[in-house]
């Protein structure tokens, strides 16, 4: 791990930016999975009491903007050499911090449909211009080599909190919380790029060190770049369908399950702190395993994983709906197994796309990754959850359609691999 | 309840839990987990029912063509069984017209209370419960026991490591050079495949396979372990400076290993710990197949001025 290394040659500027991505990118993750996605949820369907299918409608919309948003800030910020330009890129962030700051703390004055859509498309924004703005930091911040773990420390933190948050996904104390978080974050990150603009400081000198990392072997081009000068070539695109289906398998499945009471009051949202932390161990747990296997392992094999750990998880779902359709499962295992899915993709999630970056490409193709494969899947299978329960479709059916998903994907990767079809990107990856 | 009709409770269970994984049609069965419910003499229910909690009335004319397994809560039956009546655990009130056309099997801590009118047309067997566990070792029979288990396993080891060394090799460097991958490997492997086979078990039709998924997660461990005493071996032998030959040091320190795993407290430990870390070195070389080799990535320097500040 560079990580040891730097603190054995007292490289305390590096050691400074391990601490400033990871802190950043954690609270950014945890905001994101709890007050925009199950917060919007309670804010449309509790406090403005909007029908299921008018909030998903609502979430479909709000990922559609943030994909487009984060193309157009991506491409923006590639074209103008932003993605070189560490001090753009702190401004930008401290820029989207002080917005989401702003969005949380009027989220629960929001009182109409009206003023919910604005507050949708403004949050829409934010992360649009949020996601290629810090994902690029890792190019400066993070070596190449350590990208698993600040990952797997990123997805570690955010979903430990996440699953221990107490105020049962209600918009008010998600709001407060959130606020004891942001006030001190954006004061932090605008105190930096401050000092850092003012040129004489000792953060300034900080930066300006940290804004040369992306020049040095071990920060600059990602573990994956195979001669394609970190453009988006067939690879790439091969791994974004694959993220694309885990995104889309993990929307489409938990959509159903949060609304279904049985399967989330003995988990999720159960009474006791002992479920819940039990799911935050496992997070933690699993994302720490992610790191490592991300390092060491060939890519394909986490995908591997990932795919056959969510067939497994709505598997074991479907049984207990088939079983005991009215019996709230207090068994762990399935949520456990399911935390554990999610925090191996999330892992990968947070490396893979500067793995296939240059540090002039970085913004482009975390845009892209993550708005194509991210946004876009979740937009498509929100809608499509949406069809099936508005259409009737029975619970255990649903579940068994997304594990069939995932098998699909599982075995196309495991044919794939058997049998590489000439010229495909998985061929590439063979030979490479 | 004792701990053997616990077992088959949860047996009966699991069973009726397979047969239920069966296509519609093929078998079809009632299962009652929680609050009352009345079956009126209308009812005419085609496969078996299981009581597993809450409480099960048949009226009289209901009919059950399959058998009825009572492995808790209550049962009331005024009604016919074709088949056989097995009451493992709960309470079973046989009313005034009930009829159990075959056998009323008896184990465990059920009870059973017959009104006098009530026919059971087959046997009365009392003896369902497993066989008692047999009267325990003494302490010699014991170790005994262990060091033949433990003989026969170094020495399928030692010759192991006389005449086919080098998918040992491959493990032990898996185990010892990359335990971090290894370890984390194994322990992500050994946390879905219990999970994974009992899923598979309730498909049915996968039933043998996790028959032979279980035999290759034992012989996973198996070869794990040898390898790891045969590297203990190399390491115990260059240390006593001996010229260095692999199948009885891998004896040896295989004899020393398995005795480390039977301390009290630390031994059970010390397998967990090696199992996970074991299990992910037999899975990164591929059983033994490959040498692993981490990404080029991963390489590093040792030359501390890459990663001292440029001033410095």
């Amino acid at each position: 791990m560079d990580f040891f290394l730097y603190l054995k040659a007292r490289n305390w500027p590096v050691l400074a930016g391990y601490l400033l991505f990871i802190g950043m990118m954690a609270v950014g993750y945890f905001y994101n999975v709890t007050f925009v996605q199950l917060g919007l949820k309670d804010l449309g369907e509790r406090v403005l009491a909007l029908s299921p299918a008018a909030v998903a409608r609502q979430m479909a919309l709000l990922a559609l903007f943030t994909c487009g948003v984060a193309l157009m800030v991506g491409w923006r910020m590639q074209r103008h050499g932003w993605s070189i330009h560490l001090l753009r890129k702190l401004q930008l962030a401290t820029g989207v911090v002080l917005m989401q700051t702003g969005l949380t703390a009027v989220a629960p004055q929001v009182s109409s449909p009206t003023q919910f859509f604005l507050w949708i498309v403004a949050c829409s924004l934010a992360l649009g211009v949020g996601v290629p703005a810090t994902f690029s930091l890792t190019t400066d911040l993070i070596p190449v080599q350590d990208r698993g773990y600040a990952a797997a420390l990123i997805t570690a933190v955010a979903y430990f909190a996440a699953a221990l948050f107490p105020g049962g996904w209600r918009i008010e104390p998600f709001s407060r919380a959130m606020l004891l978080i942001l006030v001190p974050g954006t004061l932090g990150l605008g105190t930096i790029v401050a000092l850092a603009m003012s040129g004489r400081t000792f953060v300034a000198q900080w930066v300006g060190e940290l804004a040369k990392s992306h020049q040095r072997a071990r920060f600059a081009n990602g573990r994956f770049l195979r001669g394609s000068a970190g453009r988006i070539d067939r690879r790439y695109l091969g791994f974004l369908l694959l993220m694309f289906g885990i995104f889309f398998i993990d929307s489409l499945g938990f959509l159903r399950i949060i609304d279904t009471p049985i399967l989330v009051d003995g988990a999720w949202q159960a009474v006791q702190q002992t479920p819940r932390l039990m799911i935050a161990i496992t997070h933690v747990v699993a994302a720490l395993v992610a790191g490592v296997l991300y390092s060491y392992l060939n890519e394909r094999h986490l995908f591997y994983w990932i795919f056959g750990l969510f067939a497994l998880t709505h598997l074991s779902y479907t049984f207990h709906v088939w079983l005991l359709p009215q019996t709230t499962s207090t068994a762990l295992g399935m949520p456990m197994l399911y935390a554990t899915a999610v925090s191996l993709y999330t892992v990968v999630n947070f490396s893979l796309w500067a793995d296939f970056s240059t540090p002039r490409t970085i913004a482009m193709n975390t845009a892209v990754g993550v708005a194509l494969s991210g946004w876009t899947a979740t937009f498509l299978s929100t809608a499509l959850a949406l069809r099936w329960q508005t259409g009737g479709m029975p619970l255990a059916e649903h579940l068994r359609l997304v594990q069939a998903l995932a098998l699909l994907f599982l075995l196309g990767m495991l044919w794939m691999k058997i049998r590489p079809l000439r010229g495909t990107w998985m061929e590439a990856d063979e030979q490479g | 309840m004792n701990k053997d009709n616990l077992i088959l409770k949860y047996l009966w269970l699991l069973v009726f839990a397979l047969l239920a994984g069966c296509e519609d049609g093929l078998v079809s069965g009632t299962l009652v987990f929680e609050g009352t419910h009345q079956f009126g003499s209308e009812t005419a229910l085609l496969g078996d029912v299981l009581v597993q909690a809450g409480t099960a009335e048949f009226a009289a004319g209901s009919t059950v063509a399959g058998s009825v397994y009572v492995v808790g809560g209550e049962l009331v039956l005024n009604g016919i069984i074709a088949g056989d009546l097995v009451v493992l655990d709960g309470k079973v009130s046989l009313g005034p017209q009930a009829v159990v056309n075959g056998d009323l099997r008896l184990g465990g801590a059920g009870t059973v209370q017959l009104a006098e009118t009530a026919i059971v047309q087959g046997e009365t067997i009392t003896s369902l419960a497993l066989p008692q566990t047999q009267a325990e070792s003494t302490g010699w029979d014991g170790t005994v026991r262990w060091l033949v288990g433990a003989l026969l396993l170094a020495a399928l080891g030692g010759l192991w490591a006389r005449y086919r060394p080098q998918p040992l090799g491959h493990v032990a460097d898996a185990a010892t050079a990359h335990w971090l991958a290894a370890g984390a490997l194994g322990l992500l492997a050994l946390l879905v495949l219990p999970i994974l086979l009992v899923m598979m078990a309730f498909t049915v039709v996968l039933l043998p396979l996790v028959l032979v998924l279980g035999l290759a997660i034992f012989l996973v461990l198996g070869l794990g372990i040898i390898a790891l005493g045969t590297r203990l071996g190399e390491w115990l032998w260059v240390w006593r400076k001996r010229p260095y030959a692999p199948g009885w040091p891998t004896f040896f320190s295989m004899l020393l290993l398995l005795g480390l795993f039977t301390l009290p407290w630390l031994g059970n430990g010390l397998f967990l710990g090696t199992a996970v870390l074991l299990f992910g070195a037999v899975l990164l070389s591929r059983f033994g197949t490959r040498r692993y080799v981490p990404p080029p990535h991963l390489a590093q320097t040792e030359d501390l001025t890459t990663y001292a500040r440029p001033n410095q």
